[in-house]
């Protein structure tokens, strides 16, 4: 990938002891775990192009994705029109995956991959601003 | 000329402390207070609780404690966030109401003036001068390193200034643009991260010569990003690019002398030939020692040239050594502690 400007704060972006089943009438129906925005300010969810959650190398379903901040959920194609919705820095998000039988107890690698672009940042003509890379790859345990 | 040279801090200098929450908002106000330091300097979109939303609840818990820690608001980073949408810039209507909406918030937490930043575009603060002249909040763009006072780039908006009369614009320089030398613990990161010691001497060498024969100035053009390649090019990237090549340079070294170019050195004159339209100023800052000396740039020269030209207003420490190091979580507390004396020390000496 082209160059993405990460910053690297010492702490958890996906919270590992977040990581949980979903439950649909009382059964495992998929997992959730909550994000810190990595970076310094917050953004609004417009500046996300691209959101996908990956569980032991296999990528979940788009339409299987809510992203969840303030109280508001949603699916991940209306993140982009979503331009009066900020995202804190320091209120992680919920996201949350449906997944028809759920995930079995025990250890999973999961991997969010996020990028947003720096909406002030400018680095080229035309439209070519500073991507950031706020995902993460973390080993997880499902309880 | 009488001066009057405040201290005060932006709270950006904390960033890594407030992302890994050991320090809140209060927190940050009571470390800057402990400095002795009576300014704050806020990112909105860092720290207002439901930003952009300013809650009454918001506002009386920030004046509190501004009287409860001996502060006051001076000045509110702003960003023009002209990228919104994914298929489109803002239109010019659409960046001036993102700008009433800052100078607004501003206004509602006690600040004088917002920084901008040099990629809001020229009829963008044209167009925003009356909602500041009405709210009697000043817009100061930050000359940030590469761009620099008495250049083409300034005297772009030079021009404005003395077109429009406007006292509501002004400059907000960034002491990045008074580096005598690279950070060291830039160069420290570097050779953590594998780059070569005679690269890394390479890179030096070409700064020193910079530093030594004059920076070329960037020019004012409305496309940053074509100005930005012209002034490295124009500043001896391409001969220093070749020659960490042909050194046998990695991905660190390459990285070393790419960094090197967000550094510049200029002369603190500058301050004096436009003291007339700095309103507030950025002392951005690296790393200071036990002795409290910023490690690459002079600080005493600086701050002489700003009692010389009778500035009367705050300077913000602006600490940016996080990225350089490993783990900034307390160091920021302490940086800026030390900032704030060789301040401290230079403005009173």
């Amino acid at each position: 990938m082209a160059f993405a400007m990460r910053q690297n704060f010492n702490g958890e972006m996906v919270k590992k002891n977040s990581f949980d089943h979903l439950y649909i009438n009382g059964k495992h129906g998929g997992f959730s775990f909550d994000v810190q925005l990595g970076y310094y300010r917050g953004h609004y969810l417009s500046d996300i192009d691209l959101l996908e959650v990956w569980l032991d190398g296999e990528q979940m379903p788009q339409e299987a994705v809510t992203f969840e901040i303030n109280g508001k959920e949603l699916p991940v194609y209306k993140l982009k029109y979503a331009v009066t919705e900020f995202w804190s820095q320091v209120a992680p998000a919920t996201i949350r995956v449906l997944r028809p039988g759920g995930i079995a107890p025990g250890e999973h690698t999961l991997e969010l991959k996020l990028m947003l672009r720096v909406p002030y940042m400018q680095i080229g003509p035309g439209h070519d601003f500073m991507p950031l890379d706020s995902g993460d790859k973390v080993t997880v345990t499902a309880p | 000329m009488s001066y009057d040279i405040r201290r005060s801090v932006s709270l950006y200098s904390y960033q890594e402390g407030y992302f890994t929450g050991k320090l809140d908002l209060e927190g940050c106000i009571r470390e800057v207070s402990k400095t002795g330091a009576t300014g704050i300097e806020l990112l909105a979109e860092e720290m207002i609780d439901e930003f952009p939303v300013i809650t009454p609840e918001f506002k009386a818990k920030w004046f509190d404690w501004m009287q409860k820690y001996g502060t006051e608001p001076v000045c509110m980073d702003a960003f023009l966030e002209n990228h919104l949408y994914d298929n489109r810039t803002c239109t010019l209507r659409e960046q001036i109401e993102n700008m009433r909406r800052d100078l607004e918030i501003a206004k509602t937490l006690g600040f004088k003036i917002i920084r901008t930043l040099v990629s809001t575009p020229m009829e963008v603060i044209e167009g925003s001068l009356r909602i500041a002249e009405d709210l009697d909040v000043k817009i100061g763009i930050e000359v940030h390193s590469p761009f620099s006072l008495n250049s083409g780039w300034s005297e772009g908006y030079m021009e404005m200034i003395r077109r429009t009369g406007t006292r509501h614009f002004g400059f907000i320089p960034d002491f990045g643009i008074f580096c005598r030398k690279i950070p060291t613990e830039l160069t420290n990161q570097a050779l953590r991260r594998g780059a070569h010691p005679e690269c890394i001497e390479i890179t030096q060498r070409f700064f020193r010569q910079r530093v030594e024969n004059g920076f070329v100035k960037i020019r004012y053009d409305k496309n940053l990003g074509a100005a930005n390649m012209d002034y490295r090019m124009a500043n001896g990237q391409g001969e220093l690019m070749e020659a960490i090549k042909a050194a046998g340079g990695n991905d660190a070294d390459v990285g070393y002398a790419m960094s090197s170019y967000t550094y510049s050195w200029n002369d603190p004159q500058d301050i004096i030939d436009n003291i007339d339209y700095i309103y507030h100023t950025h002392g951005k800052c690296y790393h200071i020692d036990e002795d409290y000396e910023e490690t690459c740039i002079p600080m005493k020269a600086v701050i002489d040239a700003y009692k010389k030209a009778g500035y009367q207003g705050y300077i913000s420490t602006e600490w940016e050594g996080f990225e350089m190091i490993d783990d900034a979580s307390d160091e920021c507390i302490e940086q800026v502690r030390r900032h704030q004396e060789c301040l401290r020390k230079y403005i009173e000496g």
